[in-house]
């Protein structure tokens, strides 16, 4: 990159705040996903105005941009592939203002997630969307990649509580989305469409967000079940009991025989375990409320159950399926991919059963465990692998062809539910939606983002490059 | 727009005389998932603001070093040397990777082959002269003894 152009970066945010060093450069080069791209220069904006500046002379030299939060997307999203200026939010990470009468928090978008909910504890509320990373994701990356985890089933994704955004778009000028108000239908809804939209068309610099008042009870029943469909039944009946239960959580047997050694728990011989969790602010509620999604799944015929009476219990049910992850982490050659389908929720046995055959179809050179969220039917198929072995890398892609061209998309599912497209679910667009669609939304792209400076060549299936 | 860029770090040889890194911890630097549990509350992260400054960071130089993508700099032993070693990295880390340890292996490696920070530099002078880090007369011992 031109010197001229650092020189103009240093202008605007500082000396301290640029960098070129290849070790800078490196360690931005990657997110959670098996990809890499290397910038040129990772700036640190402080204020919207710097980012604007920052916008305007990208704009005005064409130099694609890459917003960051702390990189932990699992697709792609944040990697700087094209070269160009990783902007980094690091310093963006203040609680502007929580008014407790609308019940409204404003925030930069570096915020992380866990800090936000520690922060709002003291007055009783908290921001429910609960990406597994919640105590390393921002608030302006889960925007990025409109990011749910285990409660979105009860209290939806990031989007369901984002009221309106600041947006600077390329060019510099500073755009605001949405409104105060908890119904407005004035607009097209942009701040939902930035939601889930990448870092593609524009940087998030202020987030004005609905809360919820925290839960004070909770109970959690666990089932095991011998038999994939039955499993499957137990979800569809908990679903149409007329109970939303917070949290209904499914983990298949490899996933729970690799946490079952992990944690050194001893887990009943099984083909899938269930978790049903309910909360809210009355107990008698919340009680009846788990009473009534017990009753629903027995009818499924578990092959043993528990009931988490004291917060021991609950921890204790809930022990396997947080370590499910971390075990396949720790259990691989190398490489774990956490990867992510929806499909619509009576098709997920089915889904369970194809997926789990997946590593035969690639020779084993990867292998496979399984959990995810099934009241929404969002799975999280993770893959094992080692990426330094050409071979495994290229079974691994394939893997993924099968998963998403055979299995997610002729179920009538998504090829992702909450971690976005990114680098790594680029090329399966076509296939969800078709190419007028796709053409729409290179459309929608070209209105905000004229010269694709935006994160450019990702999160949409136009340009794709291999890396 | 920039061309899609290569980065290019140590040969094989002198990836070989990072002995302690790779013959003990390279499986663990490709096992790094890059979640970041690592790096919000790391002291040297929430001092500096910069990845390489991090938990994080300190894990994927490691690789980098590994996978022949970085060469040692003044930054890069900056970025290393300001890890205290408080271990919170490693009670955080998911994958369950004995953090501290491949940073330790870093470290250790590095000031192997002569890559130090200035501070480092004094003590091994001092050590080497008068035999403690402090530089003082080893005659001048047990001068805080007071004669009877
Ligand atoms: C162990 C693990 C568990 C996870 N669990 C979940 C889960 O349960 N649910 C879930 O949904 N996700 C999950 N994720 C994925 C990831 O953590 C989320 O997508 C998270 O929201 C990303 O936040 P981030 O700050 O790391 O953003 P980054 O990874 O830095 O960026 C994500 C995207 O947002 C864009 N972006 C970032 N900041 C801005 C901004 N200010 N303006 C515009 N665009 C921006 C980036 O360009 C990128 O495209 C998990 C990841 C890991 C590693
Ligand atoms: S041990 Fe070092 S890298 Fe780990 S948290 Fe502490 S200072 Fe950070
Ligand atoms: S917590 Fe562990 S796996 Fe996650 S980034 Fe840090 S070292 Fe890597």
């Amino acid at each position: 990159m031109d010197e001229k152009i650092i020189e103009e970066l240093k202008n605007i945010v500082g000396e301290e705040d640029v960098s070129t060093d290849p070790l800078e450069i490196y360690v931005h080069s990657r997110d959670s996903a098996p990809f890499q791209g290397f910038a040129d220069v990772i700036v640190r904006p402080e204020s919207t105005e710097e980012v604007s500046q920052i916008l305007k002379l990208a704009n005005d030299y064409k130099i694609p941009v890459y917003p960051r939060g702390s990189g932990t997307s699992i697709c792609g999203g944040p990697i700087p592939v094209l070269g160009g200026i990783v902007l980094a939010m690091y310093k963006m990470n203040r609680i502007i203002e929580f008014d407790r009468e609308n019940l409204m928090v404003t925030v930069e978008p570096g915020v992380i997630c866990d800090d936000l909910n520690e922060f709002l504890a003291p007055y009783g509320y908290f921001f429910p969307p609960d990406p597994g990373s919640s105590n390393a994701a921002t608030i302006g990356g889960m925007v990025g990649h409109n990011a749910g985890g285990m409660l979105a089933l009860k209290y939806g994704t990031t989007k369901d509580w984002i009221q309106w955004l600041e947006v600077v778009l390329p060019g510099g000028k500073v755009i605001r989305t949405g409104s105060n108000t908890l119904k407005s239908v004035s607009d097209y809804d942009l701040t939902k469409l930035f939601c889930a939209s990448e870092g593609t068309l524009g940087v998030v610099t202020k987030i004005g967000m609905r809360v919820a008042p925290k839960p004070k009870y909770y109970r959690t029943v666990l089932f095991y079940f011998d038999d994939l469909r039955k499993a499957g039944n137990a979800i569809v009946n908990v679903r149409s009991s007329g109970v939303v239960p917070a949290a209904l959580e499914i983990i298949d047997r490899i996933s729970m025989k690799t946490a079952g050694e992990y944690t050194g728990m001893d887990l009943p011989e099984a083909e899938a375990m269930l978790i049903v969790q309910t909360d809210g602010l009355v107990e008698e509620q919340v009680q009846r409320e788990i009473e009534i999604c017990f009753e629903a799944a027995k009818k499924a015929e578990p092959i043993e159950w528990m009931m988490a009476e004291t917060e021991e219990e609950r921890n204790k049910a809930w022990a396997a399926r947080k370590a499910a992850y971390p075990a396949l982490v720790r259990t691989s050659p190398a490489t774990t991919c956490m990867e992510d389908m929806s499909v619509p929720v009576p098709k997920i046995p089915d889904a369970l059963v194809k997926l789990q055959k997946i590593p035969e179809r690639v020779n084993n050179l990867v292998s496979i465990g399984i959990f995810g969220h099934a009241g929404d039917g969002n799975l999280h198929p993770t893959f094992q692998y080692d990426e330094r072995e050409p071979e495994q890398r290229e079974a691994f892609f394939k893997a993924l062809d099968i998963m998403y061209r055979e299995i997610a998309l002729p179920m009538g599912g998504t090829v992702t539910g909450e971690h976005g497209i990114g680098l790594i679910r680029a090329k399966y667009l076509i296939d969800e939606y078709g190419a007028e669609v796709v053409e729409l939304m290179k459309g929608i792209k070209k209105v905000f983002d004229p010269n694709n400076i935006m994160n450019p060549d990702k999160g949409k299936p136009w340009g794709v490059i291999e890396v | 727009m920039s061309e899609v860029k290569e980065f290019k770090g140590l040969s094989k040889e002198e990836i070989k005389k990072f002995e302690f890194l790779s013959d003990k911890y390279a499986d663990d630097t490709f096992k790094c998932i890059r979640c970041s549990y690592c790096q919000a509350k790391c002291p040297s992260w929430e001092e500096f603001g910069w990845v390489s400054h991090s938990a994080r960071g300190r894990i994927q130089t490691a690789r980098g070093i590994v996978e022949g993508k970085l060469r040692p700099s003044e930054y890069m032993l900056r970025a290393v040397f300001t890890c205290n070693m408080c271990d919170y990295c490693l009670l955080k880390c998911p994958a369950g990777l004995p953090t501290t340890d491949i940073i330790r292996a870093l470290k250790h490696d590095l000031a192997k082959q002569g890559y130090y920070v200035g501070v480092h530099k004094k003590l091994v002078e001092r050590i080497q002269k008068y035999g403690n880090p402090y530089g003082e007369d080893p005659a001048k011992r047990a001068d805080w003894m007071k004669e009877e």
